[in-house]
């Protein structure tokens, strides 16, 4: 920075003081011409809503597109996630077994995503019935909207959780 | 003498007050970004608080650092500054008009002090003539947050979350629709107005070329363009009556 800051500040404060004062001290009296009345009475709706406009969808400050550190990410996470997906919707219930499938598999998601493994384990052991517990009926599978291998996953589970 | 009557003016300040406290807020959050900017080029807290004293313009401003951090001329300053802020200019005479004959020339000089976008917005959004004091009013909370928010930005940084910054600028937005939106209900010819600003305003952010244009510019190229549209086709006969 050089020169001297105040005397950037006079010139900025006095330019744009003009730019406001001018038109403000200048046209004192009611303007006849209908054209520019109606003008200046259209003049605020046009600035305000330009101003608005898409600006306010980009106010909260998140419309940046993904970088591609976090594209990868998001392939990464995808990819571990793979197919095998439970969504929690429950159309899955009742388990002939009362095992709470959504639960048991989102317990195990916590063990193996979300590094929560002591919470998990609390959590797993707290249930009545676990992965172990399934006797491979299926009736499950026909009612899974997304056609997971719930007998599959349970197993792979019992193996995660060790019971 | 216009303004006598000390109690009316008394309810407009009052009345200024209170619609200028969302404004202050929002300014006040959106004012730290100003000042940590000022910061960055080596300006002290106390300098950064002037700036926003002396200006009250928030892109304004930002150019005006620019070009102290570029060390350009005076003259320099003087171009950007006016280039920058040119729709104040638009703003001012459209509320020349707003303020009516019999506003004197000292009224007029301290309102212009104050010509914000914000403060332009909710003065033009009053019913009939304007009242100066309803804009001191506005002013009195306005101003002091935009002073401080910079000041502070500059001694202190961003100390509100990201989250509730974004929100009260946020809410600047919506201010302008609470504007903008209850006369357009009622009035067929500022609903369209409006609506074709925001069209052509969105379509400005899209299209190469045009989206280059500085929001400034913008503002006053759309402004100019629409508003001369719609007097031409619908010219007003009475004060806020289209014909």
């Amino acid at each position: 920075m050089t020169g001297n800051v105040y005397m950037y500040l006079i010139v900025a404060a006095f330019t744009i003081y003009a730019v406001r004062a001018l038109p403000m001290t200048l046209i004192r009296k009611d303007i006849k011409s209908p054209f520019i009345r109606s003008f200046l009475y259209y003049v605020p709706y046009v600035t305000l809503s330009v101003m608005t406009f898409p600006a306010i969808l980009e106010a909260t400050g998140n419309t940046a597109s993904l970088t591609e550190a976090e594209r990868e990410k998001i392939q990464s996470i995808r990819e571990s996630l793979g197919t095998n997906f439970c969504r929690r919707c429950n159309y899955c219930a009742p388990c002939a077994a009362g095992i709470n499938i959504p639960i048991i598999f989102l317990i195990e998601g916590y063990y193996t995503r979300y590094n929560l493994k002591e919470w998990a384990l609390k959590r797993y052991a707290g249930q009545e019935k676990t992965a172990s517990d399934c006797i491979g009926c299926g009736a499950c599978e026909d009612r899974c909207p997304y056609n997971l291998p719930i007998r599959e996953m349970m197993k792979n589970t019992a193996k995660v959780f060790g019971k | 003498v216009s303004y006598k009557n000390k109690e009316e003016n008394k309810r407009w300040y009052k009345k200024g007050l209170k619609d200028g406290i969302p404004i202050g807020m929002g300014y006040f959050a959106v004012a730290f970004t100003l000042g940590i900017t000022a910061k960055n080029i080596g300006m002290t807290p106390l300098q950064s608080g002037l700036t926003s004293a002396l200006m009250h313009a928030s892109a304004g401003q930002f150019a005006a650092m620019t070009v102290i951090a570029a060390g350009s001329g005076y003259v320099e300053m003087m171009i950007t500054t006016i280039i920058v802020n040119l729709r104040y200019l638009l703003m001012s005479c459209s509320l020349s008009q707003k303020a009516g004959s019999e506003m004197g020339i000292g009224h007029r000089l301290l309102v212009s002090y104050f010509v914000t976008d914000e403060i332009f917005g909710i003065s033009s959004g009053v019913e009939g003539k304007l009242n100066p004091f309803y804009n001191y009013g506005a002013a009195s909370v306005a101003s002091p947050g935009w002073v401080i928010g910079s000041f502070l930005g500059a001694s202190v940084g961003a100390i509100l979350p990201a989250n509730v910054a974004n929100a009260m600028n946020l809410a600047l937005y919506g201010m302008f629709m609470a504007i903008v939106i209850p006369p357009a209900k009622k009035n067929k010819v500022i609903a369209i107005v409006v609506v074709s600003s925001m069209i052509a305003s969105y379509i400005f952010s899209l299209l190469p070329g045009l989206r280059e244009i500085s929001s400034g510019f913008k503002i006053m190229i759309l402004t100019i363009a629409i508003a001369a549209i719609a007097a031409w086709k619908c010219p007003i006969c009475k004060e806020g009556e289209a014909a």
